[in-house]
């Protein structure tokens, strides 16, 4: 079938091939476009010769937050290395890095990807281990300065619910779990990270001993309540079965929750309690165009407490550096996971962990999930 | 011989696209074939594993029944589609055949997302059956395993129609005739005369909208509410999340060479040709 989909749709990619097709049509003269695609990002990906025009390509997911991470990273970098930041939002699916750097062909200099990815493509010997002579280990939240990848920014798996479809307030992953007392549809993640942990607390488990898993408890308690269960491959779907009230309550970023706290005004909320705090992650691609040091910069360069306060008021992504915290706006605070009050009340992920049983947790995941 | 002469000079003009497609299709394809042996490790390692990794046969045995699931369905509303436009009215048959071809020309993406909006909870039909008080709870006909199969028949239907509507209007209708002059009710006149000379169309049918159903990826993805796990599913999750990279081509391989077999295995039996074109 013509059956091409993207797990991410991106908008920086669509926003490309529209100018590409403008230029086509004869609407578009050849340097307006290339401008165009020199702002979305575009040009970066032609080739290796990014590094001969002094430009530093940082990749990530796309949409708003290439402008967002272009604007909080930018100035300080660009300053410091007299390097052009180019953001490009095509997405650093961990395969397309695997491709690239076996073919000897990496186009990216650093990539904004789960701490999962960097960790297996580290092991892979596919990534420039971290030079912590540059990168300071101690600006990281504990736990996330790892030999592959370093914390960028953090977000948590929170309890998200729909105040109006509730008869109270879910305080715990145990009234997620309940049904009678919060009848209706959850929906939750379709990869495991932060599902587990869930049902793990929703069991009983204390917190501090989560670690290691208890898979067979936690897929127990994950069939428990199928029935009721849809699951998530994307945050903007997330975010579409609460707007639908298709779903009461959701194990759902937070910063979607947050986008939907703006967006549904009083009728939705999410609680910090048993949150599940976790980090995205910088890795470098082993033979990156710029070279080692340049990204290692770039990485050190954005633990900067201002930038990374910065990125958080931009795409509501919690600092990675918990020295950030004085810097969030008050109006905010709510939405920061890192501030004391909220982190305290949830648990951090283990990604080594989570690293170490990758291909076992998938395959058993995707056996409780599905059938 | 001598339009042998005059063909070949024309014919060199065709090489380079023969080239270029054997370049940019067969080398991937060969590498595909070539990671499945040598991934992890050289061997059949990761064949080994359709025999014994009991994920795979699940998601294997999901992929079957829901495509034979589709198969049935669709080839069976098909039949019925076609055998009312063969015996319709000049411009009820192209007003029919447009319906069919308007919705094969429709992204799979779209049809899968309308009919997500259409069967939903609060959906348009769900909001009929509650209104007209047939049932007092919403049907849960997406986000499970009925909304994959509803999702997929619709996508296929067009797929099975336009060949049982080329086989049906094969059959001489003086043979329908000759059976009523003997005395057959209309009934026995299908079931002995009409039924047995289509069947061939319909074996037709079931194997190219089989083959198809085994490629969805979309579909189950959207309307299985990410509880209905299909092999091109878990070949992606290999290939993106755990990086095993030996297993998804083993998967992607041994899913082609399931396809070739059948078409093997039909070509023996059926005239494929009709279908496939003469290319095939």
């Amino acid at each position: 079938m013509a059956d091409a989909f993207s797990p991410e749709p991106d908008i920086g990619c669509d926003l490309m091939q529209i100018a590409a097709e403008k230029h086509r049509a004869g609407r578009l003269d050849r340097r307006t476009l290339l401008g165009c695609l020199m702002a979305l990002g575009g040009v970066a990906t032609t080739g290796k010769a990014s590094a001969a025009t002094g430009e530093l390509v940082v990749v990530n997911f796309g949409g708003p937050a290439v402008a967002a991470f272009k604007a909080a990273f930018g100035p300080a970098y660009e300053k410091l290395t007299g390097l052009k930041l180019v953001i490009d939002g095509s997405g650093p699916l961990a395969s397309k890095i695997r491709a690239m750097v076996q073919a000897n062909q990496a186009v990216w200099d650093v990539c904004d990807t789960s701490t999962n990815s960097s960790l297996l493509l580290g092991k892979a010997g596919l990534l420039e281990p971290i030079d912590f002579d540059i990168v300071d280990k101690s600006k990281v939240l504990e736990g996330f300065a790892l030999p592959y990848g370093v914390a960028n920014y953090t977000y948590s798996y929170v309890l998200s619910y729909n105040r109006k479809l509730l008869p109270a307030e879910p305080k715990s992953w145990a009234d997620f779990w309940d049904r009678k007392r919060f009848p209706g549809k959850r929906i939750m993640s379709k990869t495991p990270g932060g599902q587990l942990e869930a049902a793990l607390l929703a069991a009983g488990v204390p917190r501090d001993r989560l670690y290691p898993l208890d898979l067979d408890l936690a897929l127990r308690k994950i069939k428990e309540i199928k029935d009721d269960l849809i699951f998530w491959e994307s945050g903007a779907q997330s975010m579409q079965a609460f707007r639908d009230k298709e779903v009461v309550m959701g194990n759902i970023w937070h910063t979607r929750a947050a986008l939907l706290l703006d967006e549904m005004k009083g009728d939705f909320t999410w609680t910090w309690n048993e949150g599940i705090l976790n980090a995205s992650a910088w890795n470098i691609p082993k033979g990156n165009p710029a070279g080692r040091k340049a990204a290692m910069q770039f990485v050190a360069s954005t633990q900067d407490p201002a930038q990374q306060a910065a990125l958080f008021v931009a795409l509501a992504s919690g600092p990675a550096n918990p020295a950030t915290v004085s810097l969030i706006p008050p109006d905010l605070l709510f939405r920061d996971p890192m501030q004391p009050a909220n982190r305290q009340v949830q648990i951090t992920s283990n990604p080594q962990w989570w690293a170490d049983n990758n291909d076992r947790v998938a395959d058993l995941w995707l056996d409780a999930i599905s059938g | 011989m001598t339009a042998r002469a005059r063909l070949s000079p024309w014919l060199l003009l065709v090489l380079p696209a023969v080239a270029l497609i054997g370049v940019m299709y067969l080398t991937p394809l060969l590498r595909v074939l070539w990671l499945s042996v040598s991934e992890p490790s050289l061997g059949f390692g990761n064949y080994r594993l359709l025999l014994t990794n009991a994920t795979i046969q699940r998601v294997a045995g999901t992929t079957l029944w829901v495509c034979a699931l589709t198969t049935i369905l669709t080839v069976g509303l098909g039949y019925v589609i076609a055998y009312t436009m063969v015996h319709a009215g000049r411009v009820e048959m192209r007003l029919m055949l447009f319906c069919i071809l308007l919705t094969f020309w429709l992204s799979v993406l779209v049809r899968s997302f309308a009919m997500l909006l259409l069967l939903r909870n609060d959906g348009l039909v769900n909001q009929l059956l509650l209104a007209s008080g047939l049932v007092d709870h919403p049907i849960q006909f997406v986000r499970n395993a009925t909304g994959v199969v509803i999702g997929m028949v619709h996508v296929m239907i067009p797929l099975a129609v336009l060949p049982l509507y080329a086989a049906l209007r094969g059959i001489d209708p003086a043979l329908m005739r000759a059976a009523r002059g003997l005395g057959c009710g209309p009934l026995r006149a299908f079931a002995y005369v009409f039924w047995p000379l289509s069947r061939p169309g319909l074996a037709q049918a079931c194997v190219l909208v089989f083959i198809f159903s085994l490629g969805f990826f979309v579909t189950p993805a959207i309307l299985g509410g990410g509880k209905v796990v299909m092999m091109t599913e878990y070949i992606r999750l290999q290939f993106e999340q755990t990086l095993r990279w030996g297993l998804a081509t083993m998967l992607a391989s041994s899913l082609l060479l399931a396809v070739l077999l059948m078409l093997g295995l039909a070509s023996r039996f059926l005239n494929m040709r009709r279908i496939t074109g003469p290319a095939a």
